[in-house]
């Protein structure tokens, strides 16, 4: 629509509008500036200064860093897994969801708990679960006569249990946004199916994965984004350990900032975690727009 | 029908299976809060909810408590103070054989006295001399323990530990936290959404692509911010206003995507009709858009408010980790430094931390369901 | 009650919507106190033509004045309009009182004066008995009272109507239009009235004008339109059943009548402008309306045709019957007593058709 605004109006929308961009210039794009500056200098907590530039060497040291390559391959895999697995157990559970009515809420609110648990407490719960004596795991295994494991102590190991735990927390989010979209679907489209004599698999590839492909892009795209972005659990559970297995690079991150103090270091790659994100995000969002 | 891509019944028993075990973490956690710290320590959680045979140890009464009845000296008394459910099975004088003698069997000891332990826990001690041993006899005992559960451990946790100035520290944190982007978003989604203005998509642009930053890039430079600008107005750059302003602008972009996405879906016409009718941007704002929005903001309120209360970063950084300060998820994390094996004390701060979500998911669930769906399904 | 009117002028106005121009160098004149429908199908620019007026949309160039005031610049509210929306765009949370008061309100009227305006209009819509109640509370015809009640107490010099009863089912449709002509009388004030329901633009206006793709197609009252279509889009709009086109072409033509062919079977001849640069041997069609076809009667052209349809109103009967590109549809009153299948004559007389030249305007 078109707004002949009246003086008195603009300037009201320049009020409405003044502290977003205040706030967001102050916390978000100054410390992006700042950051893109610091990280062409040698700039650590210590040397709090913009006196010594040393040009790309933070970013020829990050790539020269192994470290780091070790914790974007951990992540890559660590998304790659977490997303797929919690879109396909999302959209199973979403799906059973939508079939049934009895004790739907109750389910739906037991499944969505753990998204309210933060994550420090989430690590607590699985290291109690996952206590080699104490836990409910092992004394599981044990009935079956199955040696205790050492869940977190093997990297391998300790790999799969982060997975499993970071599962556990978030698939409810994937189950909420795709339950929403299921529910959204209209049933004339599956009685025309019917009657046309299309079977359950039928249906499910003709009719509700069309009609939900705007919501698994959204859905998928914000998991993504926020999976790449994990850093809390393994800061509780494993410390990136044992060895560098669990070493996510947003943990390895924080580390280099506030362990090591390596701020320039830090800063610049940060700015190619935000740019991994950018290049992987920009399909989606165009696609996303497509569909708008 | 779409209802029925899974037999129901089948669909029944398979989420019950997802159910069972996504709620038994949390159930675990909640149990483990009410046990004695001791079991704790000793048992996993799952044997408390379940009679289970414990063995222990008790003294009787010391020597004073001695009388004479009958030509004995004797000393009576409950080994369990009367507190009723656990049953004795067995007893014993030594710690060789703690399961020497069945409940009302008479134990003769060395000296010639004899002990009879009843299944309530009484017990008898007679004695043809004076007894004067000063501790009183140690006796083991084998007994089935009913499930028991005490609230110590929140007292404790709450006013020993510190966690409960650490609940109202994070409250201090998460209620401006949440209130002041939504106030500021609310502005700013209404002119994003009903007028025009030079730069607004730009300015959206650049919003929703915030929402991709990653968190730590801020965090230092905003720090030495921080510590110039408070330096002006003679505040330390760690502190509440600090904290606050952080949370603002880190939720800023996530609560103006979804608010703008609701007021854009209120009705054009009825706008128009506003403004047919004289209204300002002023008066649509407040009369109308406002009163309208209040499921919205109900939800993101709390979406807003979930991801304060439960963030350990920005707290960390932007707060001492001094008792007057430190929130909860901080000082969890302090608890599971320095008491790492104190199950008891970091379960229960562990729940602790949780009850203000629950209680806010429990009132306003349905809100929480719309706030996060909004935006992100069409339709 | 004269100053509570107004004229308006709409002259060379244009509208572009991105590169889309849909709006295309209109000129028009809306007499004080007349009731005036546009009208024409959807995308042809008559809603965006009715919100220019009201100040919801800007013009790209022209001018635009109500009672001789350029109002360009002006915003809705200084426009002294008021307008009901197709959705009724009530306000869900106030009451049908509020929704009513709010612009008196706004204006800061008296609380007695905004009091009397609102249960003057209520009365007149007979809405007394919600004004406690919230739209949702509402049937679709009480809240497009409400939404008319609304425009009313503002008592503004126009009224403007965006496709007010097109969420209304048939019946109440009917109902309102008979209310919003005995409103029209009532207030005498002057309204202009959006729709793409040609019965509508017919009962309800003083003045009908039909917009084309963004131009004016013609604009004039209902039976002279009726009578007279300008061109071809006139005729096939105003009218129903649509008005029959045959194609078909000229066999001679002299200074003031042309002859033509009807159907290979007859010719016709038929008076045309004596200025029309019509050639012979050229292509046109004619236009008779389907109350105009006559069957099994003596008429100036006749021809015989099968009937495939007949569809029974009671009061008349139309029949479909076979014929190249479209079937020709008759009108016949009563029900006739003509069966599928049946052979018939048709035919019409010359001064009951239409020419229309290959532009497609009136010959």
């Amino acid at each position: 629509m078109s707004n002949n605004l009246d003086l008195s109006d603009r300037r009201f929308g320049y009020i409405l509008t003044a502290p977003t961009v205040l706030i967001i210039t102050l916390v978000i794009l100054f410390p992006i500036c700042f950051s893109l500056i610091s990280s062409f200098f040698d700039y650590t907590l210590i040397n709090k200064s913009f006196n010594d530039f040393i040009g790309i060497d933070n970013y020829i040291n990050s790539f020269k860093d192994e470290q780091l390559f070790n914790s974007i391959f951990v992540t890559i895999y660590f998304v790659i897994l977490v997303v797929l697995l919690e879109f396909i157990l999302g959209f199973f559970i979403a799906l059973l969801l939508n079939s049934i009515t009895r004790f739907k809420s109750i389910y739906y609110f037991i499944l969505l708990l753990p998204l309210l648990i933060n994550p420090i407490v989430v690590g607590l719960i699985w290291r109690m679960f996952l206590h080699p004596q104490l836990g409910i795991f092992n004394y599981l295994l044990s009935l079956i006569n199955i040696e205790p494991v050492n869940w977190l102590g093997d990297p391998q190991m300790a790999f799969i249990t982060i997975i499993f735990v970071d599962i556990w927390h978030q698939v409810s989010f994937m189950i909420i946004l795709l339950l929403a979209g299921l529910s959204a679907i209209p049933k004339e489209p599956y009685e025309a199916a019917k009657s046309d004599g299309a079977n359950i698999y039928e249906c499910f590839i003709h009719i509700t994965l069309p009609y939900m492909r705007p919501v698994i892009v959204v859905t998928i795209l914000i998991r993504l984004i926020f999976a790449i972005k994990t850093y809390d659990l393994v800061y509780i559970m494993t410390k990136g350990g044992p060895g560098d297995s669990t070493d996510l690079i947003s943990y390895y991150i924080y580390r280099s900032a506030f362990i090591s103090l390596n701020l320039g270091e830090a800063a610049a790659m940060s700015l190619i975690l935000l740019v991994i994100i950018i290049i992987i995000t920009i399909p989606l969002f165009k696609y996303m727009n497509r569909l708008d | 029908m779409k209802k029925n891509i899974f037999p129901s019944i089948i669909s029944q028993l398979i989420l019950l299976v997802f159910v069972i075990v996504w709620i038994l973490p949390t159930f675990g956690l909640f149990i483990s809060s009410l046990r004695d710290k001791d079991l704790l320590a000793n048992s996993g959680w799952w044997t408390s909810l379940i009679t289970n045979e414990i063995n222990e140890i008790y003294r009787t009464g010391k020597q004073e408590s001695q009388f004479q009845q009958d030509n004995f000296y004797q000393i009576k008394g409950n080994f369990f103070n009367n507190v009723e459910g656990k049953k004795i099975s067995s007893f014993g004088v030594t710690s060789k054989s703690i399961n020497e003698y069945f409940v009302g069997e008479k134990a003769i000891l060395k000296n010639g006295s004899e002990i009879i332990v009843f299944e309530n826990g009484d017990y008898i001690w007679k004695s043809k001399e004076p007894f004067t041993n000063k501790n009183g006899k140690r006796i083991f005992i084998t007994a089935t323990s009913p499930p028991k559960f005490t609230l110590e451990n929140y007292k404790e946790v709450l006013f020993k530990e510190g966690v409960g100035q650490a609940f109202i520290n994070t409250l201090t944190v998460a209620i401006p936290s949440t209130l002041i982007p939504l106030i500021i978003c609310s502005f700013f989604a209404y002119a994003l959404s009903w007028m025009k203005f030079f730069g607004r998509d730009t300015l959206l642009a650049i919003i929703i692509a915030s929402l991709v930053v990653p968190l730590q890039m801020s965090l230092i430079p905003l720090l030495s911010i921080y510590n110039d600008i408070g330096a002006l107005f003679n505040i330390g750059a760690k502190s509440y206003p600090g904290v606050w302003m952080a949370h603002t602008g880190f939720g800023l972009a996530s609560t103006t995507f979804l608010l703008r996405n609701f007021i854009k879906s209120l009705p054009h016409e009825m706008i128009e009709a506003a403004r047919v009718d004289g209204a300002n941007h002023y008066n649509i704002f407040t009369r109308i858009i406002l009163p309208l929005s209040i499921p919205a903001f109900a939800s993101i309120f709390i979406l807003q408010f979930l991801w304060v209360w439960n963030d350990l970063l920005v707290g960390l950084v932007f707060l001492d980790q001094v008792p007057s300060e430190i929130i909860l998820t901080a000082k969890l994390r302090e608890l599971l430094g320095s008491r790492g094996e104190n199950w008891e004390i970091l379960t229960t701060g562990a729940f602790v931390s949780m009850t203000v979500p629950l209680a806010i998911f429990f009132l306003l669930q349905r809100y929480f369901i719309r706030g996060l769906v909004a935006g992100s399904v069409k339709g | 009650m004269e100053d509570e009117v107004a004229d308006i002028s709409v002259k060379n106005v244009n509208k572009f919507f991105g590169d889309t121009h849909v709006i295309k160098d209109i000129s028009l004149e809306i007499k004080s106190q007349s009731f005036t429908v546009l009208v024409g199908p959807s995308g042809c620019g008559k809603s965006t033509m009715l919100r220019m007026i009201a100040g919801l949309e800007d013009i790209n160039s022209g001018k635009i004045s109500i009672d001789n005031v350029t109002v360009n610049d002006l915003p809705p509210k200084e426009r002294n309009i008021a307008m009901v929306f197709q959705s009724y765009a009530l306000y869900p949370h106030m009451t049908v009182y509020e929704n009513m008061s709010f612009g008196l309100k706004l204006e800061k009227r008296s609380k007695e004066e905004i009091e009397e305006r609102v249960n003057e209009a209520a009365k007149i819509l007979q809405i007394e008995n919600y004004l406690k109640r919230k739209p949702k509370q509402l049937s679709g015809g009480q809240r497009q009272r409400v939404a008319i009640g609304r425009a009313i107490t503002r008592k503004p010099k126009v009224f403007l109507f965006d496709e007010p009863l097109s969420n209304l089912d048939a019946a109440l449709r009917v109902q309102m239009r008979v209310e919003l002509a005995k409103l029209h009388d009532q207030l005498n004030a002057t309204m202009i009235y959006v729709t793409h329901d040609q019965t509508e633009a017919m009962t309800l206006a003083d003045d009908i004008v039909v917009l084309d793709e963004g131009t004016v197609s013609q604009t004039g009252s209902p039976l002279n339109l009726y009578n007279n279509p300008k061109n071809l889009f006139v005729g096939g709009f105003i009218g129903s059943p649509k008005m029959n086109f045959l194609k078909t072409k000229i066999l001679s033509k002299s200074s003031d009548k042309v002859e033509v062919d009807i159907m290979g079977t007859s010719k016709l001849e038929v008076p045309i402008n004596s200025n029309s640069d019509i050639l012979e041997s050229e292509s046109i069609t004619l236009g008779v309306r389907p109350e105009h076809l006559l069957i099994n009667e003596k008429s100036d052209a006749e021809w015989e045709g099968k009937v495939f349809v007949t569809e029974k109103l009671g009061s008349g009967t139309f029949l479909y019957i076979e014929k190249k590109d479209e079937p020709l549809v008759v009108a016949v009153e009563g029900d006739a007593d003509i069966k599928v299948g049946d052979t018939v004559k048709i035919g019409f007389n010359a001064s009951r058709c239409h020419l229309f030249g290959k532009n497609g305007s009136i010959v």
